[in-house]
């Protein structure tokens, strides 16, 4: 069961564009955005939810995932995008500190193991 | 020897300490291996509390305790001696990176977890949550991207299995807590600990000898540390802060005082020229006895015969022989003495003299007696294998006379008995015990092995007799390689503390005083020496800054007891005076009244024992 993790609904792109700007500059949290759908991204939110729960306070964890699996609308494109820098192509992985600045990208391929989730997550506590 | 023995007293001994003295030097540390590197003073106090020992001083009640990190030590041994040395060095390194890593990624997500849990005010404040947090993540990256960087060397070292293992457990650990994470680290480093442990075991073996000598007065003793030495501690002996029991330092101060009274008089007489003459040609014989005592001739002979056979033999192989016994012929050589005759135009010079010749002669035979044991074992050891493997190579009388002669010197007894004799000698110049100690170097010490579980050890001052604030602790620490060969001394350490009474404490003290009388009547009577006991209040410093207060001024303030002699219609005169004493008790100022002769006095005057010390601590190692 995921509990530190938003899933943006696929059928309403509008919605999930408000949904992931409201998590963005909303939330004092570490976030780490996955984008896509598949087995790969499937295994990464379910680590990335894990290991958001070392970091719980009396308000809650310090970290959350949000989870992105459709990128086919312009709307989230733009959005994914604005933060990226437009870097093509898209990451796989992306984590954005308290001040919701990106620190840590994993591009598509690249290793996405618990540690290396990890790390990720550490950096965008710096 | 009787007259040079204490009949001379102090003032000899202070003479000779300045312009001679023993010393020991030791070869310098390895320049690959810092064994001080590797252990770290501590004191307990007894009551649960151990710190560091800090500036180099301890209280004198308290304990000192020895930690080493026998890790650290055990992996920079492999370094050079393992057979797969450069595999063994890389895990040293990654153990060494992984164990500080753990102990700072834990501080940090015990100090982020201390900080969340504050409460809502504080988690409810993120710059204050971003900047621990931030903390935090830097030493876990540090520590992960360590595990990381491990887990790929072992797959480039060929240990895939090993890799994935260990890179499963970690990332099972991670999805789990931090804590499970530090445990799959440190199970790391304990399985590189072993490891490096086991290449240990088929490389050559170390050991560490520890000994710790208190530099005082008095002289200068072993002292002992629990596992490396079987001297036993007796009593327990708490130092009071206000002392007035007459301690065996002020007893035996006030007797060197006396004796040295006695010198300046005999000196200023003339009598004592002709007394150190004759006590010279004492030394001189008994000390020329030594090679009678040990039948040095009968084995040098036996040993040139044989060492000139195995020449003539033009047998190879026998060279490991021929070395060491030409070394041992060496040694035997170094244990006769020859003092010349000195001229000297007065006493001081003559003592000047004999210092300088004596010191430098007992410092070679001391070498030499020290030595011996070991000598004569390796040229017992290394005849019997040259017999073995060249059976022709000597005469069966040669071989019997040879062996026969190196068993004689294997006698204890006869080299314990020479030992005692240069005991006597050298404390009839002042140097106390030192001698004793070189015999009780060479029996008593237990070396402890590297592989063992732990080389930690204490020195419990509290069971090491009596001791006085501002005494030197010299702590020693030797690493030897055991090979086939024999053992061989790879480097060495020393540790020096101070001991110290902090605050205020008030113990007795004895010097010679110089008196003069005010009263005019008295007037030729100025500057007659008296033994004096006095009881001084001294303050001990804690803390940083106060080496001059402490270890070189180190003033007392007291009340001096004396017996004058000012009046010569008075039997009995007993003079009471306040005294400074500066320059830790070897300077003493101040002023007095002569009870009986109703008169005041000013003195100035020294503590010759305490110019021992001084040298003792300037020559200890």
């Amino acid at each position: 069961m995921l509990k530190n993790t938003l899933i943006l609904p696929e059928s309403n792109a509008h919605l999930a564009s408000q949904l992931l700007r409201d998590a963005i500059e909303s939330l004092d949290v570490v976030l780490m955005l996955v984008l896509g759908k598949g087995n790969d991204e499937e295994q990464i939110v379910h680590f990335a939810d894990q290991l958001c729960n070392k970091t719980q306070t009396p308000d809650g964890n310090l970290r959350r995932v949000v989870w992105v699996r459709d990128l086919s609308t312009a709307t989230m494109q733009t959005a994914i995008d604005d933060l990226t820098g437009g870097v093509q192509p898209r990451p796989q992985v992306i984590v954005l500190n308290f001040f919701d600045q990106v620190k840590a990208t994993l591009a598509q391929g690249d290793p996405a193991s618990p540690l290396d989730l990890e790390l990720a997550f550490l950096e965008g506590h710096q | 020897m009787n007259c040079l023995r204490c009949t001379q007293g102090g003032w000899v001994v202070g003479v000779l300490l300045l312009v001679g003295g023993l010393t020991r030097a030791l070869p310098a540390e390895a320049d690959n291996l810092r064994l001080g590197d590797f252990f770290e003073l501590r004191a307990d106090d007894g009551d649960g509390t151990v710190e560091c020992v800090e500036h180099g001083q301890i209280d004198i009640n308290h304990t000192l305790v020895v930690e080493w990190d026998e890790v650290d030590l055990r992996a920079a041994l492999s370094d050079a001696d393992a057979p797969d040395a450069p595999a063994i060095l890389t895990e040293r390194r990654r153990l060494e990176t992984l164990r500080d890593l753990v102990a700072e990624f834990l501080e940090a997500q015990a100090a982020l977890a201390l900080h969340i849990s504050l409460g809502a005010p504080t988690a409810t404040t993120p710059p204050e949550i971003a900047a621990a947090s931030a903390a935090f993540s830097r030493e876990s990256e540090q520590a992960i991207n360590a595990l990381h960087e491990h887990v790929k060397s072992l797959r480039a070292a060929g240990h895939a299995t090993a890799a994935q293992r260990l890179e499963n457990a970690a990332n099972d650990a991670v999805l789990e807590d931090y804590a499970a994470l530090a445990e799959v680290m440190r199970d790391e480093i304990r399985r590189l600990g072993e490891r490096v442990r086991r290449a240990l075991e088929t490389a050559d073996r170390y050991s560490i000898r520890m000994r710790a000598r208190l530099v005082q007065t008095t002289g200068s003793r072993r002292l002992h540390l629990v596992g490396y030495d079987e001297i036993t501690p007796a009593g327990f002996n708490e130092v009071p802060r206000f002392q007035l029991d007459l301690n065996e330092r002020a007893r035996m101060e006030v007797e060197a005082a006396e004796q040295l009274g006695q010198v300046v008089e005999r000196a200023m007489s003339g009598e004592l020229r002709a007394e150190i003459e004759m006590a010279l040609e004492e030394l001189e014989a008994e000390l020329g006895s030594l090679a009678e005592t040990l039948e040095v001739d009968v084995l040098e002979g036996n040993l040139e015969s044989a060492l000139d056979e195995i020449e003539a033999s033009g047998e190879g192989g026998a060279e490991s022989l021929i070395e060491q016994g030409k070394a041992l012929l060496d040694t035997l050589e170094a244990l006769t003495l020859d003092v010349p005759p000195m001229e000297a135009e007065n006493d001081a010079q003559l003592l000047l003299a004999i210092v300088g010749q004596v010191t430098s002669e007992l410092q070679a035979t001391i070498q030499a007696l020290r030595s011996l044991p070991t000598l004569v074992a390796a040229v017992i050891s290394q005849t019997e294998s040259t017999l073995e493997e060249l059976p022709g190579v000597l005469r069966q009388d040669t071989a019997e006379a040879l062996q026969a002669s190196l068993a004689r010197l294997q006698e204890d007894e006869a080299i314990s008995d020479l030992i005692q004799t240069f005991e006597e000698v050298r404390t009839s110049f002042g140097f106390a015990r030192d001698i004793a100690d070189a015999a009780l170097d060479a029996a008593a010490e237990t070396p402890r092995d590297v592989l063992d579980e732990s080389l930690d050890t204490r020195l419990e001052l509290l069971q090491e007799g009596e001791r006085n604030s501002g005494e030197l602790v010299v702590l020693e620490a030797e690493l030897s390689r055991e090979t086939d060969d024999g053992s061989r001394i790879e480097t060495r350490a020393l540790r020096r503390v101070r001991l110290r009474q902090f605050g205020p404490y008030v113990g007795p003290r004895g010097s010679l005083l110089f008196t003069d009388p005010e009263a005019d009547a008295l007037s030729d009577q100025s500057w007659e020496p008296a033994p004096a006991l006095s009881y001084m209040m001294h303050w001990g410093w804690r803390g940083r800054g106060h080496h001059f207060w402490n270890d070189v001024l180190d003033p007392g303030l007291g009340i001096t007891f004396l017996i004058l002699d000012h009046n010569d219609e008075d039997d009995f005169e007993l003079g009471i005076a306040a005294s400074l004493s500066l320059f830790r008790s070897l300077l003493w100022v101040g002023y007095g009244r002569n009870l009986q002769a109703e008169s005041d006095f000013v003195h100035v005057g020294i503590n010759p024992l305490a110019l021992g010390t001084l040298w003792r601590e300037r020559s200890a190692p």
